[in-house]
């Protein structure tokens, strides 16, 4: 496959165009690649293909082997599986707070001690998550290290 | 699993040292009480180390490398205390334990030292973790602004 990248000038909206003979799956990660970066990911409910922005999620978790991506009130259901979501959103405010979960920074409320050396993130929707003892280091030296 | 056993073993350690504390101050506030008078020697020093090494034995037993829920915690933590109660209780009593009306009334006393203790170490790691909670959130403020700064 060629690729080509054109200078446009400043003026010019930025877009991305695919020469394709048709529109088959490998197109359709493409497009989906390329909207995560742009800042929205896919996810479906209820039969329907939503395109969600990013500074939309609170968490992301995978539950028997599918993932689910949740905002202030609704679930989806995505494609991609965690340890992907966690690559591409590395640089985005999200951390990993336990096996299955991908949790974004930026939507926490509070943290507040469980038992059993566990933390609870009280989110801005009111949604509390567990910070898992294994990931609760992490956690505290991800903070620091970036509000140093 | 490893990160888990290490911050199970940390987490067994701080126990250690809360548990050698409170029982200093439970022998010093026991023996003000019912032995004003008593003297004791160089070895009594060794014993609030025993009694905090015997404490953290059920807890390190009890490891799961599953996370557990709040349930599960509770029950976990029943069974820890009953087990730290037969651990203590047989190391210092031994298996005279109700051969007499005095025994019966130190062993009491113990099972009802070990359980305020238990607890104590419990209330106290929560209170260092709400510290941290605090810390942490104190810190996710700072880092919440800056990025919507950014932004």
């Amino acid at each position: 496959m060629e690729i080509k990248i054109r200078k446009i000038d400043g003026s010019e909206q930025e877009y991305i165009e695919i020469g394709c003979h048709r529109e088959n799956e490998k197109v359709d990660e493409i497009v989906r690649f390329i909207r995560n970066l742009d800042g929205s990911i896919s996810g479906s409910t209820g039969g329907k293909q939503y395109e969600i922005p990013v500074s939309d999620i609170f968490y992301i978790e995978s539950v028997d082997n599918r993932t689910f991506i949740y905002t202030s009130n609704d679930t989806y259901a995505a494609s991609m599986k965690l340890y992907e979501f966690e690559d591409l959103l590395k640089m985005r405010s999200f951390l990993r707070i336990s096996k299955s979960t991908l949790l974004n920074l930026m939507k926490v409320d509070s943290v507040k001690p469980a038992l059993n050396g566990r933390f609870l993130c009280s989110l801005k929707n009111g949604e509390e998550v567990i910070i898992s003892r294994k990931y609760v280091s992490d956690f505290r030296e991800y903070i620091s290290r970036k509000v140093r | 699993m490893r990160d888990n056993i290490i911050e199970h073993i940390k987490d067994n350690i701080m126990n250690f040292f809360i548990i050698v504390t409170l029982v200093d101050v439970a022998i010093f506030i026991s023996g003000m009480i019912l032995a004003p008078d008593a003297k004791l020697g160089y070895d009594s020093y060794i014993l609030p180390v025993l009694i905090g090494f015997l404490g953290i034995i059920p807890g390190l037993i009890m490891y799961s490398k599953k996370e557990l829920t709040i349930k599960q915690v509770i029950i976990r933590n029943v069974l820890q205390l009953i087990l730290t109660e037969a651990i203590i209780l047989s190391f210092l009593v031994g298996p005279s334990i109700f051969s007499s009306e005095e025994n019966r009334a130190g062993v009491i006393a113990i099972c009802i030292s070990v359980a305020v203790i238990y607890i104590a170490v419990i209330v106290i790691r929560y209170f260092l973790d709400l510290k941290t909670a605090a810390r942490i959130t104190e810190a996710l403020k700072a880092y919440q602004e800056e990025e919507s700064n950014k932004a």
